[in-house]
């Protein structure tokens, strides 16, 4: 992990002007950040703000049409391959193969991603453990619960350890225990000196979690920073929320 | 750590089988107690179905072959001088000799025409991935593998999934192997070559595949899909004319002479390498290989900046919209969605008209069968056509958003039929159209001539209402594939009525046209009856109460027991069989096979009360009694009855036909001993009880008496009438068929043995 660290600039995720555009909807406008290692990043915004569509570029997934997106120096297309090596990806509404039972679709992900299978064994034991999902992995995963799908992505995006985690309103739809579980693996992950990009519109959650804080509105980042700065700046003695508003309403006046 | 191409090529292809393996294994697993697994195991039930299909369909594909190489050759050879054409002179022609390139120039023509069918029907709508929102591809991209491995395992998952090409090319050049002396060798030599073609077809699908889902928003790219099955199905209307044509048209040689040769050195008909000598199939792998290898260069460029580009459904096309639509609510909607989605549009309306029109303009026979029974009958199957597609999706087109209709302070039954009433004016449009076109006056027409054409449009009519309804109850809300909702045997049925019907309408005489429309229109208020019941439950299937017998339970019993003993009637016929043997054995098959079947249908995970409401259940001696004591009454009421209808014209025209004494036994035998059961367990047993459901029981008595009455002799009408409604009575009192099966017997005894006698 350390080697590839050194590659580029020793950011986790750089994005530079990252914009995209359908027609004449400009979905994302321009977006510049970066993530350092070990460093918990939350995109705030509300709905329709570009949030998913970041995230999606960041994947390799979707084209942008001007910028570029990096993650660990690499570029996110043309070293696709390589780059999801070191990242784990949690989408919003994770969809899987029809006939496919969870811990068939656990086995898949093991196989894809080359983990040797004693290894991924005990990964998944311990997380399947800890989510509760034992009894339910040999149902079709179609059938599960929205919950009980997020569940499993989020099993699916972990079992590689991966170095960065890139998730997509990761708790919605999970349980509280299910939430303040997935709390506590994500402040471990950030023991280890692992990061997490992910989106959300949960303003304690983002409050909770992170180290830094990105406002996304209308496609352009509206602000970022770490709580306290964004307090000072933009609604001093506020809250996040107060802050939120004062940010987003902002723009749409 | 990174896993290669091959690897990954591996892993997806173990995925694929684990997934078939599940699906089909599904359905041998027993439901597991309060467990969901319903997906699973109606997806068993439609692959069974499917292979069966399959497995038919590949069949007439390898016999259609056969006779078509053969005509080929035959033609060939005639155009070289060999006037007669036997099995020893093909072998010779075939086996390497002189005129084969003249010979193999067609089947190059051929092969090609069907190659770019086969790729224009897989982009066409019968893809479902290029239509559907969630794509895979998106999700396998976030794993660390190489792009060219993903793609590969594509190309190889639709080259060995490509049904098309299986049931059409691999049939074709099998035959043409065999014929050239390979003989079963030719079947692995066929199927490795129709594998290369398809991989070659599939790269380059994939390749337009991901070039559409990268730069066209998805709303394109269902227009293009309508275009390529447009395309595709002339494409494989043409082959399948020139390949059905009793006489090989000429037009395929002069074209053959003109390019035929260089096709032979091409991609799509290189395979034909393979006739002069084994070592021909190098010619055809690499071509595959080529062409699979660049595609996959050309699909990896294609991709190297992101998957997807475009934006999602009908992203970039935002309107004002304030338009106000004569027709509100679901009906509004429904057009609205017809028009938007052109792949829809197309497989519902559009592919139905071409097949009419392709049938006019190739198939001379079609023109010439212009009797105005003939053309009602074809007018009928194309509507009914038309119907299987849009009619059977009422409920279907809702898709995932069907909560919203349940959400509605309507009541969903009327909803959907006022859906169905849209799609049964299109059917009609579509019959009158045929009608108008194909309508030529016969110089005798009789009275049924006339009223076939009618009937054909109450057909449909009746037939709309039908698919509405049976789309409803086949629905199935476990299947998570919009394409598989509906299940398999619901369409089967569909089809089996609509095709009595159609039958009917082309030869049956005038009371059977009568007999099919009461049945049918009966059959439309069971099913619809069905559905409003079913309907509540529709969103948590288990939910649904205990199921009784209802009437579509009885009607469908009927139909089948009336279809399987036609159908079976046919089969002996065809094997020569003597006709007191046919007479005996195709109703005691038919009323087995449908009495077993209703039976294990209604008492599937049922308590055993199903036996008993049928009514399979030891009567008093005393009801027996009454059942013989009023068979021997009814019996001389219908005796005087029939001759006093022995001084009408018409009774003595229905009745003259002579039967031989052999057969007229046989027919005794049946009214006696198979009749009286499976009549009286199809309408006292299954139909009185579903009228029961809903009429009062003096409604009930009359009705399926009536029925009952129906379907037999139009002369003894009366008399049959009134042992409905005797049996029905007896029925109720003893709450057994025992008592009605005997009444039913005693008067069939005595009228056939004084028929006789």
């Amino acid at each position: 992990m350390i080697a590839t660290f050194m590659e580029g600039n020793g950011k986790v995720v750089s994005l530079h002007g990252l914009s995209k555009r359908y027609g004449e909807f400009q979905a994302v406008d321009g977006i510049t950040l970066e993530v350092e290692p070990g460093e918990r990043l939350a995109l705030l915004g509300p709905n329709g703000a570009g949030k998913t569509t970041t995230i999606r570029m960041l994947m390799g997934i979707l084209e942008p049409s001007a910028g570029t997106a990096r993650i660990l120096g690499l570029d996110c297309f043309r070293d696709r391959a390589r780059v999801m090596e070191t990242v784990g990806y949690l989408p919003d509404e994770p969809v899987f193969y029809d006939y496919l039972r969870g811990r068939e679709v656990l086995d898949f992900v093991a196989s894809m991603r080359g983990i040797p299978s004693d290894v991924a064994a005990s990964r998944c034991d311990s997380l399947v453990e800890r989510f509760e999902l034992g009894k339910d992995l040999d149902e079709y995963a179609v059938n599960y619960s929205k919950g009980m799908k997020k569940k499993l992505a989020i099993i699916c995006a972990l079992l590689h350890d991966p170095a960065l985690l890139i998730l997509d309103e990761p708790t919605n739809g999970l349980d509280p225990y299910a939430t303040r579980l997935f709390h506590e693996l994500i402040r471990e992950r950030a023991d280890q000196g692992n990061s997490v990009f992910f989106s959300t519109h949960l303003l304690d959650q983002a409050e909770k979690l992170c180290h830094r804080i990105g406002i996304v509105d209308g496609g352009k980042l509206a602000a970022i920073g770490p709580l306290e700065d964004l307090k000072e700046k933009l609604a001093p003695g506020g809250s996040l929320e107060e802050i939120f508003f004062a940010v987003t309403e902002d723009r749409q006046g | 750590m990174k896993p290669s191409t091959p690897r990954v090529v591996r892993v997806l292809a173990a995925t694929s089988l684990r997934r078939f393996w599940n699906r089909v294994g599904a359905f041998y697993r027993r439901r597991k107690k309060g467990g969901r697994d319903g997906t699973g195991r109606k997806g068993g039930r439609s692959t069974i179905a499917l292979v069966l299909m399959g497995l038919l369909f590949g069949l007439q594909s390898f016999s259609i072959s056969y006779v078509y190489t053969m005509r080929v050759v035959e033609t060939v050879e005639q155009a070289a001088g060999n006037e007669r054409f036997n099995a020893e002179l093909t072998e010779r022609v075939w086996v390497r000799k002189a005129p084969v390139e003249d010979a193999l120039r067609p089947f190059a023509v051929l092969l090609t025409l069907l190659v770019i069918a086969l790729l224009f029907v897989g982009l066409g709508s019968s893809n479902q991935e290029l239509s559907q929102v969630g794509w895979s591809m998106e999700w396998l991209f976030t794993f660390p593998v190489p792009t060219r491995g993903l793609f590969l395992a594509k190309v190889g998952e639709y080259a060995l999934t490509a049904f098309f090409t299986w049931f059409t090319f691999f049939p074709l050049v099998t035959t043409i192997l065999w014929n050239a002396g390979y003989r079963w060798w030719g079947v692995p030599l066929g199927a490795l070559s129709t594998l290369l073609v398809a991989a070659a077809v599939s790269s380059l699908r994939v390749l337009i595949e991901t070039y559409l889902r990268k730069r066209v928003p998805l709303h394109r790219v269902k227009n293009f899909q309508a275009v390529c099955t447009v395309v595709g199905m002339l494409l494989l209307f043409l082959v399948f004319a020139l390949v059905s044509r009793v006489d090989v048209p000429r037009v395929l040689f002069t074209v053959s002479d003109a390019i035929g040769g260089a096709l032979l050195w091409g991609p799509t008909a290189s395979v034909l390498q393979i006739v002069y000598r084994p070592a021909g199939a190098l010619m055809v792998t690499a071509w595959s290989i080529g062409i699979v290898l660049l595609a996959l260069r050309a699909t990896e460029r294609q991709v190297r900046d992101g998957l997807v580009s475009a934006g999602g459904p009908y992203q970039g096309t935002r309107s004002a919209h304030g338009r106000h639509r004569p027709l509100g609510g679901v009906l509004s909607k429904d057009l609205r969605l017809l028009g938007r989605d052109r792949n829809f549009l197309v497989q519902t309306l559009v592919v139905p008209a071409l097949l009419v029109v392709f049938q006019f303009v190739v198939n001379p026979a079609f023109n010439a069968a212009g009797s105005p029974r003939a053309v009602s009958a074809i007018a009928f199957g194309v509507a009914a056509y038309v119907l299987a597609f849009g009619g059977f999706r009422v409920l279907l087109a809702e898709q995932n958003a069907l909560w919203l209709l349940f959400s509605l302070p309507q009541r969903l039954d009327r909803l959907l039929r006022r859906k169905t009433v849209i799609w049964g004016v299109v059917a009609v449009v579509y019959a009158l159209g045929v009608m108008l076109y194909a309508w030529r006056p016969i110089d005798k027409m009789q009275v049924v001539d006339w009223l076939a054409p009618l009937s054909a449009v109450g057909g449909v009519f009746l037939c709309a209402f039908l698919a509405g309804a049976m789309g409803t109850i086949g629905y199935d809300p476990h299947e998570k594939e919009i394409h598989k909702k509906i299940q398999p045997e619901w369409s089967m049925l569909y089809m089996a009525v609509a095709g009595m019907y159609a039958f009917t309408l082309a030869t049956g005489s005038l009371w059977e046209l009568f007999v099919v429309n009461v049945l049918t229109a009966l059959l439309v208020y069971a099913v619809w009856e069905r559905v409003r019941r079913r309907l509540p439950y529709l969103l948590d299937p288990t939910a649904v109460p205990t199921r009784r017998i209802e009437l579509s339970d009885g009607v469908l019993a009927i139909f089948t027991y009336s279809f399987l003993s036609r159908v079976i009637s046919l089969i002996f016929f065809s094997l020569d069989w003597p006709p007191e043997t046919i007479v005996r054995t195709a109703p005691l098959t038919a009323a087995a096979v449908t009495a077993a079947l209703s039976l294990y249908l209604l008492s599937r995970g049922k308590s055993r009360s199903v036996f008993r409401e049928v009514g399979l259940r030891r009567p008093s001696f005393g009801m027996l009694l009454w059942g013989a004591a009023l068979g021997v009454a009814l019996a001389s009421l219908g005796l005087a009855y029939l001759d006093g209808m022995r001084h009408f014209e018409w009774v003595r025209e229905l009745m003259g036909t002579e039967i031989q004494p052999g057969v007229r036994t046989a027919i005794a035998q049946v009214a006696v001993f198979v009749a009286p059961p499976i009549e009286e367990f199809l309408f006292r047993g299954l139909l009185l009880r579903g009228f029961l459901r809903t009429f009062s029981p003096g409604k009930a008595v009359v009705l399926s008496a009536f029925v009952f009455a129906v379907i037999h002799n139009p002369v003894s009408f009366v008399p049959v009438f009134l042992v409905g409604l005797c049996t029905a009575a007896l029925f109720l009192r003893s709450r057994s068929l025992w008592p009605p099966i005997a009444l039913h017997m005693v008067y069939n005894a005595i009228i056939s043995y004084l028929e006789i006698a």
